[in-house]
């Protein structure tokens, strides 16, 4: 989708696999429709991460291809027809897989970032 | 559209509608939530609308993950097309007609050239097959070998070889089958034991042939037999309970009926090794050993046989042939040759061993080479027909420019419109296929009537269309698509937006889009003649052939082949029955005369005398192998063939015991060069002694069975003497029609001699036709080619000029109010259209020149570069050009100078 400057100058571009990766996590804890989903990464995000709708299906559908998250058309609690995703056992897998992956990534750009330079300049 | 076709739309129709509620849900949540923490209805309804984006995009963004998007546009795609099709109702019905006769005339012809020259027989491992041939003489020699074998090489080989893994010797034997009072001439094979284990087919019901089956007298209830499938299916209605039904037929001239016990039906789909011959009964070689099953002379058997694995066959040739020129020697068997006319004796002959995958066919000798041209023909043909619809497609995407241009600056990808194009190719293709496979089937029933002997059953190939057919159909609309779609719509697409939406359609048909028409229109051109020359050739040789005086008459007479077996003693006919069969026929009316003969004119075969005369100077003058024709009293009248001098035979022949003879007018003269023939006496060897036979009249010279031949010296002999080399006589009858000629004669066998077999008629047309079938078929084929690809031609090259012109409208108009004739104009059309014309007759010359060197021998009369007929192929070509030109060229010369630049 197009980028609309200005409005999102605030929020953090999510990189490539790494929605499907949040996603996953955000199923962890129970069965959620799309909105919710994109409820609670916003919201476990302090606002940072926005998750755009025309991101979020394609993602969630995409997942459901692959067999790593499942869906039902359920009621919400507030009596609303809505479908819910709900992760799979490969879905568990896949995230277990997918943590460890951010988890080295992580800590080797912060091994890159943090490391002192070698004529000793500050960084 | 089939079931699951329906039910994966409907699917993929509640998916998507899924999909619509899924974000429609969403963006109620969304609302529900925003008013729950306080906002207005209102506001929080179009807050929620923003925040999400568009919503239709989102959709067709998510679809795209379900990964089917491809089927999805595609469908769109040939909708679309379909559309565009629908909308110019001209376009597709030319583009269907032109690929329905190409694909078609395509198929059938592969069809037939499949089905005769290249199908494997429907056998285990046909690649494992040889037939083993037979040629006499020395082994270098270069003779032709036998394709057909006697019994006695088969019985050597079958009890010493070890190279084999199994000889199946078949025999077609044309029988007479009794069956609910009638006598009909069946299609039966004569097998020998081990034949159907060889080959590896199954029974349908009950069981083959085997080993012990094939001896002679046959079991004790008669001799065991098999039924073909299809008769088992038309004749007894696949009835279960065959097994142990009596067959009672006669084989050969033995005049004794045979009892056959049905024991087995073949599977379906195996007839014969024989790709033409279709048996009813399959029954054991040893039937009849009074036609000599076990002896050496009589070459009836086609010999296939399996090879050992890891043995080639030659291999084989290496182990069985000295073994058989052994047994020669310790037999001292000595075959006769007939080589310049003498006949010679020999005792040397070698044993061939070739791979035999594709089974044996009689046809293929005759048609192996004419079918080869003829599909060269028909794929230049297809190819002309691909060009001209290249041409077409790239004239209505050039006159689609300008929406082109819009929609690839509207963001549509070249790949997408290049795929939409193709669609309308690929829609075509199709359709034009399936109609081209009924075409296909129709035809091909017509090209085997074509090359089908006249009164037998046209030649049993099974021409089904099957798989390989069908693959090569679709090869061929795959081609179609990649030259007339893929090709134009690459050139089509090939567009500056800016430019061409400014242009439009007054600058549609750039310097590019001329360029493919003027490499294409030159091609069709060239094809064109070399197919119009072939069929000039062709037809002239077939009209030559006809001219030819064979010194008989060509119609009225139709030939009726009557196995006189039942009635005969020995090989003899029986004189009595048959003369009162012939007073019989002579009375129905219609009838102007009837005759009897042994052999006739046109027939494939002739029976051979060895005849001398000794002049008073003692010089001798000998012809060991004669045409010698048993006729009856009136056969010349019957056929037109004059009588020059002396009598004809008469009734009164068969009491007297006189030997007596008619010479045709080239014999008389061999035998006696310096005195009157009528009179004289020729001697004609009968067993240890030679008889002195009185010539009686002269006729005119005929020819026999080929119209390209010498009148033959031919020496006739009375019928009614008694002496005949078997028991099957020739009716002749001359009448007013056909019909009243069959029903005279059926009539009175069936009171006469209803136990007779009576072959279908033929006329005598019909065999002349048969004489010169190949040159015909050529001569059909080419013609109707000829015309297909110059049509098209002819209507590509109209449609690129007419186009031309149109687009040239303002500069003609710019012409003419400076001051051009209407004429000059005229002049210029003509001169654009011959600059696409002439390279393509020079193009058509090589074309000729190089494919009539095919043609070689199959001409008659006539050579390969007839100036003539060049000349009558490139004026009839020129005629199609002109006409092509004369619309177009009338067009711009009634150009209005003002009213062109006004619209400028």
């Amino acid at each position: 989708m197009a980028k609309q400057s200005g409005r999102y100058q605030n929020r953090i571009e999510l990189l490539q696999g790494t929605l499907d990766m949040l996603i996953l996590q955000s199923l962890q804890w129970g069965a959620q429709h799309g909105y919710g989903i994109a409820q609670a990464i916003r919201l476990k995000s302090s606002e940072l991460l926005q998750v755009e709708t025309g991101s979020l299906y394609p993602a969630l559908h995409r997942l459901e291809r692959q067999g790593w998250v499942s869906s039902e058309w359920k009621l919400t609690e507030s009596r609303q027809r809505a479908k819910f995703y709900q992760i799979t056992v490969l879905g568990k897998q896949q995230l277990a897989f997918d943590r460890a992956k951010w988890e080295s990534m992580v800590r080797a750009i912060a091994s890159v970032m943090e490391s002192p330079e070698p004529e000793g300049g500050a960084a | 559209m089939s079931d699951e076709g329906r039910r994966a739309r409907w699917t993929w129709q509640r998916r998507k509608e899924d999909l619509c509620e899924e974000l429609e849900a969403h963006l109620r949540l969304a609302i529900a939530d925003r008013v729950a923490r306080g906002e207005n209805p209102e506001e929080a309804r179009a807050a929620a609308l923003k925040e999400m984006g568009n919503l239709p995009l989102i959709a067709d963004v998510t679809r795209r993950q379900w990964g089917w998007e491809w089927a999805e546009s595609l469908w769109q795609d040939l909708r679309y097309a379909m559309r565009q099709l629908r909308k110019s109702p001209g376009y597709t019905m030319t583009a269907l007609l032109t690929l329905t006769l190409a694909i078609g005339a395509n198929t059938a012809i592969f069809g037939l050239m499949y089905a005769l020259l290249l199908r494997s027989l429907p056998v285990y491992r046909p690649d494992q097959l040889v037939q083993v041939e037979l040629k006499i003489g020395p082994a270098n020699s270069s003779r032709k070998p036998n394709d057909r074998i006697s019994g006695g090489e088969y019985d050597v080989l079958n009890g010493s070889q070890h190279v084999f893994q199994g000889m199946c010797g078949w025999l077609p034997w044309p029988s007479d089958l009794h069956d609910r009072g009638n006598t009909i001439p069946i299609p039966t094979a004569r097998v020998t034991g081990g034949c159907f284990e060889m080959l590896g087919v199954h029974a349908a019901l009950g069981r083959l042939l085997t080993a012990a089956d094939d001896r002679p007298g046959g079991g004790p209830e008669g001799y065991p037999a098999v039924l073909g499938y299809d008769y088992w299916r038309t004749r007894f209605g696949a009835d279960p309970h065959v097994l142990g039904h009596v067959l009672n037929i006669h084989t050969g001239f033995s005049g004794i009926e045979t009892k056959c016990v049905v024991v087995g039906v073949m599977e379906p789909g195996f007839q014969s090794v024989n790709v033409e011959e279709r048996p009813w009964v399959y029954l054991p070689s040893d039937i009849s050993t009074k036609n000599g099953r076990h002896g050496f002379g009589s070459f009836s058997m086609t010999l296939l046989a399996r090879l050992r694995p890891r043995i080639s066959p030659a291999a084989a040739q290496a182990q069985i042939d000295p073994l058989f020129g052994a047994k020669l020697k310790t037999e001292k068997f000595q075959y006769a040759t007939s080589d310049n006319g003498s006949i010679q004796q020999t005792s040397e002959a070698h044993l061939l061993v070739v791979p035999a995958k594709t089974g044996f066919s009689d046809l293929r000798e005759n048609y192996a080479k004419p079918l080869y041209l003829i599909e060269g023909m028909v794929g230049l043909s297809m190819l002309v027909a691909c060009a001209f619809l290249a041409t077409l497609a790239s004239t209505r995407a050039l006159a689609r420019r300008r929406e082109l241009a819009l929609r690839i600056a509207l963001g549509a990808s070249r790949i997408r419109v290049i795929r939409q194009l193709c669609c309308e190719s690929l829609l075509l293709a199709t359709g034009g296929s399936l109609l081209g496979i009924f075409f296909a089937w129709i035809s091909e029933q017509l090209l085997l009537d074509l090359i089908a002997t006249p009164g037998s059953e046209p030649p049993a190939l099974s021409v089904t269309p099957d798989t390989v057919v069908l693959l090569f159909t679709v090869g061929l609309s795959v081609l179609t698509v990649f030259l007339a779609g893929v090709g134009p719509a690459w050139r089509a697409t090939r567009i500056d937006p800016t430019s061409d939406i400014k242009a439009g359609e007054s600058y549609v048909l750039s310097r590019r889009g001329s360029n493919l028409g003027s490499l294409l229109i030159p091609i069709q051109i060239g094809f064109s003649l070399t197919i119009l020359v072939i069929a000039a050739l062709m037809s002239s040789t077939v009209a030559r052939l006809l001219a030819v005086d064979p010194g008989f008459r060509t119609s009225g007479v139709t030939f009726f082949s009557a196995d006189f077996s039942p009635r005969a003693k020995g090989y003899s006919a029986p004189l009595p029955l048959v003369l009162s069969l012939l007073d019989r026929i002579r009375q129905f009316p219609g009838v102007e005369s009837v005759s009897v003969s042994q052999a006739h004119q046109l027939q494939s075969f002739y029976y051979v005398q060895s005849a001398k005369t000794i002049a008073s100077t003692g010089e001798k003058r000998e012809d060991p192998m004669i045409p010698a024709l048993s006729v009856g009293p009136g056969y010349f009248q019957t056929l037109g063939i004059p009588l020059i001098a002396g009598r004809d035979f008469t009734s009164e022949d068969r009491n007297t015991n006189a030997q007596v003879c008619i010479l045709s007018r080239t014999a008389a003269n061999f035998f006696f060069p310096d005195k009157h023939a009528l009179g004289a006496t020729l001697l004609i060897p009968d067993g240890h002694k030679e008889v002195q036979v009185q010539v009686i009249g002269i006729t005119g010279d005929t020819l026999y069975q080929d119209f390209r031949d010498h009148p033959r010296r031919i020496l006739y002999q009375p019928y009614l003497s008694g002496e005949t080399w078997n028991p099957i006589g020739q009716i002749a009858v001359r009448s007013a029609n056909t019909a009243a000629a069959v029903e005279a004669v059926r009539t009175s066998f069936r009171e006469l001699a209803p136990e007779v077999a009576l072959d279908n008629p033929e006329t005598i047309s019909e065999l002349v036709g048969h004489s010169m079938s190949r040159e015909r078929l050529l001569a059909v084929l080419s013609s109707f080619f000829a015309v297909l690809t110059l049509g098209l031609t002819a209507i590509g090259l109209y449609g690129l000029l007419s186009y031309a012109v149109i687009r040239r409208r303002p500069e003609i108009g710019v012409r003419m109010a400076l001051g051009a004739s209407p004429a000059g104009v005229v002049r210029m059309i003509v001169r654009d259209a011959s600059r696409l014309v002439l390279p393509g007759i020079l193009l058509g010359a090589l074309g000729a020149w190089a494919s009539t060197r095919l043609l070689g021998n199959l001409l008659f009369g006539i050579k390969p570069l007839d100036p003539a007929a060049c000349a009558a192929s490139v004026l009839l070509l020129a005629a199609a050009v002109t006409l092509a030109c004369v619309l177009p060229a009338k067009r711009a010369a009634s150009v209005q100078p003002m009213e062109a630049l006004r619209r400028e």
